[in-house]
């Protein structure tokens, strides 16, 4: 520790407002691993099983029935990552709260932000909005590919 | 300024705080010392609104903490626990309660080099070590450079250079006119930082005097003589240094001499001596005979309640 010890004063003091807790929710969501792997996971089951499924079916195409044939909807195919991806999405969301708690971290958060819902608001829309964002293009270039 | 007025906080059976009225003023070190289990933690939950008081209120400059529109620049705390996420960074940790009320990066910066954890800034927060992870809800406490700064047992895991370095902290906090609250079970340590006490035992108020009267009341060094010649021996005893208090029971409490040197006054002049006994309370005794009824975990208690 550096031997001066006075606390350099803040020039501005600023209050919490929804829109501050929600930056702050995006540095916490964007500054843990768990994050970049669940979001990973999710990207690839989303983009990868689709691709698979069509190599598949496209392998097999020329032997299959024209009932058969009408039986593989491309959406159907398209979409066939989502169901999957759901999971590490949903656990990444349990953990945006549940770690907080166990980690302890929640009484640091509540002290910068006792009133607490705001905390909630934030984490749901942060989190809404991230996983939108990476999982609708997976799904377009999943169409795409598939 | 915190001010507590009857505050109780009961989880389920057991009563944890018990109508504790205080107050914490600014420019002053307040230590709040108590045994282990004796509520001190508790207390500060209730004061940042992590808890709600069973009964009784507790405000922080004048609110209660939750109406503050900006809470981190009225009242900075370091828990005893630990409140950080291991798997992020201390910068990314402090950034983000930063950001909450549009502190600048700058400031994170700012205190990282103040509590001397630059090396170690962009490491994952639960790889430090005790003292690290301390200095770390250090910096979480002065982030907003508040106006009441609240630490519960502050030097826990510091090693000796930063307890000196603490100390020195939470002078110059005071100095400059802020209210600092500061928790320890230590007694030596609080009477190096602190100007005032405010001592508990099992969520009860005990005391609630400045350090310098405690001392002088309970860790006095000072001889109890018996005489059946009192007077005579009191008048041979007075010095520029020497204080002689009659006791209720006819004893004499002398403090500046030794019992040697009034058992050599006395034999000078063939007075009878009852009793000389020296009563070296230390500041710890002291602390200790204050709080021993109210220790929570005393072998009795357990006894009885097995």
């Amino acid at each position: 520790m550096s031997a001066a010890t006075a606390l350099p004063r803040l020039a501005a003091t600023g209050r919490v407002t929804q829109l501050r807790v929600a930056v702050s929710e995006w540095t916490k969501i964007r500054s843990v691993r768990s994050t970049r792997w669940s979001l990973f996971a999710a990207v690839v089951l989303t983009i990868g099983l689709p691709i698979l499924f069509a190599a598949v079916t496209s392998s097999h195409w020329g032997s299959l029935s024209p009932r058969e044939r009408s039986d593989r909807h491309p959406v159907e195919i398209a979409t066939a990552g989502v169901n999957l991806s759901q999971l590490p999405i949903a656990v990444l969301a349990v953990l945006t709260i549940t770690a907080e708690y166990s980690t302890g971290l929640i009484r640091a958060s509540f002290t910068a932000v006792p009133r607490r819902l705001p905390v909630l608001w934030a984490k749901i829309g942060v989190f809404s909005l991230l996983t939108f964002a990476l999982v609708l293009p997976s799904v377009l270039f999943a169409f795409w590919a598939s | 300024m915190i001010e507590a007025a009857d505050l109780t906080k009961d989880y389920g059976r057991k009563r944890a705080v018990d109508g504790l009225s205080f107050t914490v003023r600014p420019g002053i070190v307040t230590g709040f010392l108590g045994p282990n289990g004796s509520g001190k933690s508790t207390t500060m939950r209730l004061v940042l609104g992590l808890d709600r008081p069973t009964r009784g209120d507790v405000t922080v400059n004048g609110r209660h903490y939750r109406d503050h529109r900006a809470p981190l620049h009225e009242v900075g705390a370091l828990l005893e626990a630990r409140s950080v996420h291991p798997g992020r960074s201390a910068r990314n940790h402090l950034l983000a309660l930063a950001q909450t009320h549009g502190i600048p990066r700058s400031r994170v910066d700012e205190l990282i080099d103040l509590v001397g954890l630059h090396d170690v800034a962009k490491k994952r927060a639960g790889k430090f070590s005790l003292g690290m992870g301390q200095r770390l809800g250090i910096a979480t406490a002065l982030l907003g450079d508040p106006s009441t700064v609240m630490l519960d047992e502050p030097v826990n895991g510091l090693d000796p250079e930063g307890i000196h370095w603490m100390r020195n902290l939470l002078t110059r906090l005071a100095e400059e006119g802020r209210t600092v609250f500061v928790s320890s079970h230590l007694m030596s340590e609080m009477a190096l930082i602190a100007d005032h006490l405010i001592v508990i035992g099992r969520g009860r108020l005990i005391a609630d005097v400045p350090v310098a009267e405690f001392i002088q009341g309970a860790g006095r060094n000072v001889v109890r003589v018996r005489s059946p010649q009192a007077t005579e021996l009191r008048d041979l005893l007075a010095g520029p240094d020497v204080t002689v208090t009659a006791l209720d029971d006819g004893a004499l409490e002398v403090s500046g001499l030794t019992a040697e040197q009034i058992g050599e006054v006395a034999g000078e002049h063939s007075l009878r001596i009852h009793e000389l006994t020296p009563q070296q309370a230390s500041l710890e005794e002291a602390f200790m005979e204050l709080t021993r009824s109210d220790v929570e975990y005393q072998a009795e208690l357990q006894e009885a309640a097995l």
